[in-house]
């Protein structure tokens, strides 16, 4: 990794952690302690961080500045999952994207997709993808969720009246072996339901702390879903699962930034 | 009823949750040749390992000349006149001919007097076996000096000196080549001569039609179809063996290959392969099929600079290189899972750590010593990224289950930072999810640029998981499928020379 994107990564981590200490950070980035050390210098002079006995804390004003930007918040389990899922989608596709924080993340990576048609019942997911050229985005209608950004009800249902989707995504409150796919609310189950019939490909994105937890409204069965985008550390057994009744499971690893390691091999 | 020499019915085996035979049935005539055929992991080696004793079935009736059977050891089965050639060869390289054949039965063969072995007495009688098979064979050559197909023949006049009257050979030419072939096929057909019954398992269509006179088709643990071979196409009895497929459970990423990274124009070695040319791009999976002894795992051997070529250019990213050992491949940005975990992949009694960095230590090193912290945390971020499960970074590896020694593998060589991966058999021997898991570690590897092949005799898997397939036959490049026009049919057809 090259200094400049090392120092990047620093700054992420201390938005998220506030403090760190160099023997984690040196770890985390498999660089030497000097290296890290150095970065810090770097950190310092741009007045981001102030460096301690050991360890590095971020400045309040910088905090402050940062709290703003949604990202800071999604965990990385959360945010691996949206850059895989987005790999899903296709060139021309015509995709539903469901509401909560991991279909946000799915829109962020559509940046490089051409002509792909998004109806969403999110209202995030659409502000996100007005930025998008590739993407045409509709949005549903309906009653907002109180505290989200999602809609829901008889005017989401109604929107989905003669139209037809190649693929849809939505993310889940519960995957379970006795209770299948559950959601948090009734309206969304309904309305999910709705989707799966109008399209050909069904998508389901859950983190990994959903599984073994059970949400208050039935979705679906296991089996009846075509792929499932989540993380490496989910239980085998779902992993196992899934492989036996045909289901493809998505679980991002983080090889990249390994790869690009050799460049900093002669620090 | 009296008909059949050996009767196996209803014959069911489990290993924990997996049902591997789910209630086999196969009668054998006396004194044919009868070809046992199936997919890799169809249960012809299981349901061979049973009727040996090696393993013991769950349910179902042995019917040995007429008479029920319980067979609970090797020991037995030779007994009873069973005697079983296994695909990997069982005799010591550093004894003579002579010695390996009366092997664990000198006592039997009046061969020990007070307590030594004589040994002229042994050579002449190991002599007159061989001789009477027609094998131009010394007994008194140390087996080390004989080529695979010899060694297979002594493997045979072994089970004749133990008066088989059932041998049973688990794909016996895999490791021969065609001349060998054919001279052992004039073998198998003079050991028939004597009265011997042959259980010929292979999944070579060509060779089961040449030589055996029924067969019996085994898919998924059952045997799904049985008849004398002159009856059946070579054709029927590939859809037989495939079956309907499930290829909807594997994690393909369909990524659009971008640039070239890999070019290997006309590339020959002295025995193995020749003429072969394929590119692999950017992004891209690009499976390699062929039967066992095809020439697949030569051909990414030769890549990494492990055979020598002859002819031949190999490019990356455009421009030639020439590489001359598995180092520079390395250097290269090459990285190869070599099929043999155990062997050619681990270093078995080192640590996970010490394994994990092996792949390049000069990146650990300061001032000629490896710097232990820094170890350490590579190490601890590898495993994390790839979830490994351990206990500890001291711990050897040889304590892991073999899905975690492959991702110890694969973080080894995310550590050495290749862009070009070779995969022999990246699955071969792992549970489910840890199946799953390799198929995503792929799909990460191609999402950062990287270009992977892929090496697998699971044919399921290469259609699934593979952006291109090609099809290695006699040690030359015999198709190539794309796409949607990957299949097991079209695979296997071309795999066995009918292309």
């Amino acid at each position: 990794m090259f200094a400049v994107a090392r120092q990047q990564k620093i700054k992420e981590l201390l938005l998220k952690h506030k403090q760190i200490d160099v023997t984690t950070l040196a770890a985390t980035l498999g660089v030497t302690e000097v290296t890290a050390r150095r970065d810090l210098d770097v950190l310092e002079k741009e007045g981001f961080a102030t460096k301690t006995h050991g360890g590095v804390i971020i400045n309040e004003a910088v905090m402050e500045e940062n709290r703003e930007t949604p990202d800071n918040c999604v965990s990385p389990e959360i945010r691996e999952i949206g850059e895989s899922a987005a790999l899903l989608i296709d060139d021309k596709d015509a995709v539903f994207i469901g509401g909560g924080l991991t279909c946000q993340q799915i829109a962020l990576n559509l940046k490089n997709k051409q002509r792909v048609m998004v109806m969403t019942n999110d209202l995030m997911v659409a502000r996100e993808l007005t930025n998008t050229n590739g993407v045409i985005s509709v949005v549903t209608g309906g009653n907002t969720l109180a505290g989200t950004n999602v809609l829901l009800g008889d005017l989401a249902l109604r929107a989905l009246e003669g139209i037809h989707f190649n693929k849809v995504i939505i993310s889940v409150a519960g995957v379970s072996f006795s209770h299948g796919f559950t959601t948090d609310t009734v309206e969304e189950a309904q309305l999910y339901k709705q989707l799966f019939s109008i399209s050909n490909e069904t998508i389901i994105v859950a983190d990994y702390n959903k599984f073994n937890k059970i949400g208050f409204a039935h979705l679906t069965d296991l089996t009846s879903i075509h792929k499932l985008v989540t993380n490496k550390e989910v239980d085998p057994q779902f992993k196992e699962f899934f492989f036996q009744h045909n289901i493809k499971v998505y679980t991002p690893f983080e090889v990249e930034e390994l790869t690009t390691w050799g460049e900093s091999a002669g620090e | 009823m009296n008909d059949y020499l050996l009767e196996l019915i209803d014959i069911q085996k489990s290993f924990g949750k997996h049902s591997i035979l789910k209630g086999i049935n196969l009668r054998i005539k006396p004194g044919e040749i009868h070809g046992l055929i199936g997919k890799n992991g169809a249960g012809k080696t299981v349901l061979m390992k049973i009727v040996n004793g090696v393993i013991p079935k769950d349910s179902g009736r042995i019917i040995w000349r007429g008479k029920e059977r319980e067979i609970t050891s090797v020991k037995q089965a030779q007994s009873l006149g069973f005697s079983m050639v296994y695909q990997d060869l069982s005799l010591f390289p550093d004894l003579t001919v002579a010695e390996n054949i009366f092997a664990g039965h000198f006592a039997q063969n009046g061969l020990v007097k007070c307590g030594v072995i004589e040994l002229d007495a042994l050579y002449r009688k190991a002599q007159n076996v061989l001789d009477r098979l027609h094998f131009t064979i010394n007994a008194r050559t140390k087996l080390a000096l004989l080529g695979l197909g010899q060694q297979q023949m002594v493997e045979i006049a072994r089970a004749i000196s133990r008066k088989a009257e059932l041998l049973i050979l688990d794909e016996p030419t895999a490791a021969l080549n065609e001349q060998e072939v054919g001279r052992f096929f004039q073998i198998l057909k003079e050991v028939q001569a004597l009265g011997v019954t042959i259980i010929y398992i292979s999944h070579r269509i060509q060779e089961i039609k040449e030589i055996a006179q029924n067969i019996t088709i085994i898919r998924d643990g059952l045997d799904v179809a049985s008849f004398p071979i002159n009856t059946v196409e070579g054709e029927d009895i590939i859809k037989l063996m495939v079956g309907e497929e499930a290829l909807g459970r594997y994690p393909r990423l369909g990524l659009a290959a971008r640039k070239e990274l890999l070019r290997v124009e006309g590339l020959s070695t002295a025995n193995v392969l020749s003429d072969i040319s394929f590119t692999l791009h950017e992004r891209e999976i690009l499976g390699i099929a062929g039967l066992a002894g095809s020439g697949r795992t030569a051909l990414v051997d030769a890549i990494f600079g492990v055979r020598a070529f002859i002819k031949g250019k190999i490019f990356l990213r455009g421009r030639e290189i020439k590489l001359k050992s598995p180092r520079q491949a390395i250097k290269m940005g090459f990285a190869y899972l070599a099929e043999d975990r155990v062997h050619a992949g681990l270093f078995n009694n080192l640590t996970i750590k010490n394994n994990i960095v092996a792949s390049d230590l000069t990146r650990v090193t300061q001032r000629g010593f490896i710097n232990a912290k820094r170890e350490c945390s590579i190490a601890q971020g590898l495993v994390r990224r790839l979830g490994i499960l351990i206990h500890s970074l001291q711990q050897r590896v040889s304590t892991l289950s073999s899905g975690n020694q492959q991702k110890i593998m694969l973080a080894k060589w995310l550590f050495s930072g290749g862009y070009v991966y070779l995969l022999d058999e990246p699955t071969n021997g792992l549970d489910i999810a840890s199946k799953v898991d390799v198929y995503n570690i792929m799909n990460s590897i191609i999402c950062g640029g990287s270009g992977v092949i892929m090496i697998s005799s699971d044919l399921s898997e290469l259609i699934g998981m593979c952006h291109r397939v090609l099809v290695i036959f006699k040690g030359t490049i015999v198709g190539e499928l794309k796409g949607s026009e990957i299949s097991e049919e079209k695979i296997l057809k071309m795999a066995s020379g009918r292309g």
